[in-house]
């Protein structure tokens, strides 16, 4: 193999016990993340591989971005309009490998959100991004994400063992 | 970061995940397969080519044989590359007696307008120059659009070297070489309509010419300025299968510049004939020196040229590297053009051309490349361009240093290169 499949390989390796995360948050399923990510690792080793282009300079953000947008992108073919876990079952479904009492709540709680607003969660709360850097990675406005930041806390409001506190000063309110 | 002080919601994320089993070896393993998928059938058509091109200067571009490299100085051992039929592994390295041969990379924006005639301008808004990566490679825009070509040279079999780019069809020619064909596209939303048309040829001496033509002015980026590469693949093989990549100090191409320049000024004739056989120069460089001289190198690739008009050898001398070269100054770029910054890959000026009693002379250095130091004096007198370099090691380049600096001082180099103990039959020719 040569030097950059052998560097690809050891990325991905290590990227996808994350991203594997990303996406069940995504999902709502193991099998469909499983995919998500096979799916996003091809985007990115096609990427690595590419003649003619530089190197990817930030290749956790290009998979964390690739992931977020194969995933809105598959919902959208999917649907003309989000719909929250359109295709997917209404319970949680039980994971081949393990299940745990929090993670079939938190199934449960975002089996209300649209993708859109699943992807903010994930890229928020999970990867800690910014709004302005979500926006980004998302394609959509500042205004966009927190609209969806609100709608995405609320659903897991129940969830969460301290009530939310806002930063005035952004002009949110809680 | 976050608007909202909500750890907990994070922490929910993790606790919620943390536990989550997965096969990463079977991910991976199905990741990198979908994307050899979408590598093969982003081919078009049913002929592929390789795509070991070379690129612009701070884009790792290159795939295949390593094209992107900044060695300047000769490497270690091989032979003389040939036209042999015989299909036989090269080594990898490229020699001293390959740099003497081969074209300057400056040169290579000439080589493709010679079998692609158009207005050759910078690969890149702001560098102001041909761009050109390393030992042998540049990228520049022609008529507009961007043009890559470079050459390396690798380890393997030309069927070998082809195949590992698992790109396709993988067409052996006559001469035991092998030729790659490629088109290269883009699915990416704003890279649609980007192509890059590409031929790639193996040589059975070790050697690879990748040449590619692009339908934007900047490698893979767009807008597409043009609905295809405007060179097609029998100019781009024309171009990588052409013994002009082989015509060192460009000589051929100036012949051929001079051919097609209607007010071209003729080939100036020497007013010497060349007195001081190759092997005896170390005797001379001893006797003006002082020092000890050692052995004449012939070994893996260190040509010793003795001719009439030419003469070529490399020595020892207080145990480093020396070289000094004698060849017909209408054979080599004139002074400007060699220090010309849009000739160099670091877009730096290469040394200084300045008028020592009466002649030309170029002094270089002292440059630090690969590890080893050397400097170097040429000299233009009798219508010969007289070189002397020396180095701070036993090899140009990738070893250890035997002295701090080289041990011949530029004053010295230029005492040599100089003298008129070179020539003789100065009296005769110039008529006094």
């Amino acid at each position: 193999m040569s030097k950059q499949g052998t560097e690809f390989e050891e990325f991905a390796r290590a990227r996808t016990p994350v991203l594997i995360r990303s996406a069940w948050l995504l999902c709502g399923d193991v099998h469909l993340a499983e995919d998500l990510v096979q799916e996003t690792l091809a985007k990115v080793y096609v990427r690595w591989h590419a003649p003619f282009r530089s190197r990817i300079e930030n290749p956790v953000a290009y998979a964390q971005t690739a992931l977020t947008r194969t995933f809105l992108s598959s919902r959208r073919r999917r649907s003309s309009t989000e719909r929250p876990y359109a295709d997917l079952p209404d319970t949680p479904v039980d994971d081949a490998t393990d299940s745990s009492d929090t993670r079939l709540a938190l199934t449960a709680a975002l089996a209300g959100l649209a993708p859109a607003d699943r992807a903010v969660l994930v890229l928020r709360y999970l990867e800690d991004l910014s709004v302005e850097d979500t926006a980004d990675r998302m394609g959509v406005s500042a205004g966009a994400v927190r609209s969806r930041s609100l709608r995405a806390l609320e659903r897991i409001r129940p969830l969460l063992d301290s009530t939310l506190t806002s930063t005035p000063e952004r002009g949110i309110t809680p | 970061m976050n608007d909202f002080h909500s750890p907990s919601t994070s922490q929910l994320l993790r606790d919620a995940t943390d536990d989550l089993a997965v096969d990463a070896d079977r991910i991976v393993r199905g990741g990198i397969a979908r994307g050899r998928t979408i590598r093969r059938r982003r081919r078009v058509g049913t002929t592929v080519a390789a795509a070991a091109v070379v690129g612009v200067i701070g884009v790792a571009a290159s795939v295949g044989p390593g094209l992107v490299g900044d060695g300047r100085s000769p490497q270690g051992p091989a032979g003389p590359a040939s036209s042999a039929t015989t299909a036989t592994t090269a080594p990898t390295r490229t020699t001293n007696s390959d740099r003497a041969r081969m074209i300057d990379p400056g040169q290579i924006p000439a080589l493709v307008t010679t079998y692609a005639p158009g207005e050759v301008t910078a690969a890149a808004p702001g560098t102001g120059q041909v761009l050109t990566t390393g030992r042998l490679g540049a990228s520049f825009r022609l008529d507009g659009l961007q043009v890559s070509a470079g050459a390396d040279r690798t380890d393997g079999t030309p069927l070998e070297r082809c195949r590992d780019m698992q790109l396709g069809d993988c067409r052996t020619q006559d001469d035991g070489s092998v030729i790659l064909r490629h088109l290269y596209t883009s699915d990416e939303p704003d890279e649609e309509d980007l192509q890059i048309r590409a031929v790639t040829h193996f040589r059975p001496d070790g050697w690879t010419m990748s040449v590619s033509s692009h339908n934007s002015s900047i490698s893979g980026q767009p807008p597409a300025l043009a609905a295809e590469p405007p060179l097609d693949y029998e100019t781009l093989e024309a171009i990588a299968t052409s013994d002009l990549w082989f015509d060192g100090r460009g000589t051929l191409l100036r012949l051929l510049d001079r051919d097609q320049a209607a007010d071209a000024p003729p080939p100036v004739e020497p007013s010497a004939f060349l007195a001081v056989a190759a092997e005896d120069v170390p005797s001379v460089f001893g006797e003006v020196l002082g020092g000890e001289v050692g052995a004449i190198r012939t070994d893996d690739g260190y040509p010793l040229i003795d001719e009439a008009e030419r003469t070529v050898v490399h020595f020892m001398y207080d145990g480093t590297l020396t070289t000094f070269i004698i060849e017909r100054a209408d054979s080599l770029a004139t002074c400007a053009e060699l220090v010309d910054p849009a000739n160099q890959p670091d877009g730096q000026p290469s040394g200084e051309c300045v008028m020592v009693d009466g002649l030309e002379t170029l002094t270089t250095g002292p440059d630090l490349a690969d590890g080893v130091t050397s400097q170097g004096v040429m000299v233009w007198q009798h219508g010969f361009a007289v070189s002397a370099l020396s180095y701070n090691a036993a090899e140009g380049k990738d070893v250890e240093p035997v002295v701090d600096v080289p041990p011949i001082s530029t004053d010295d180099l230029l005492a040599l290169a100089s003298s008129d103990r070179w020539f003789e039959g100065l009296d005769a020719l110039s008529g006094s």
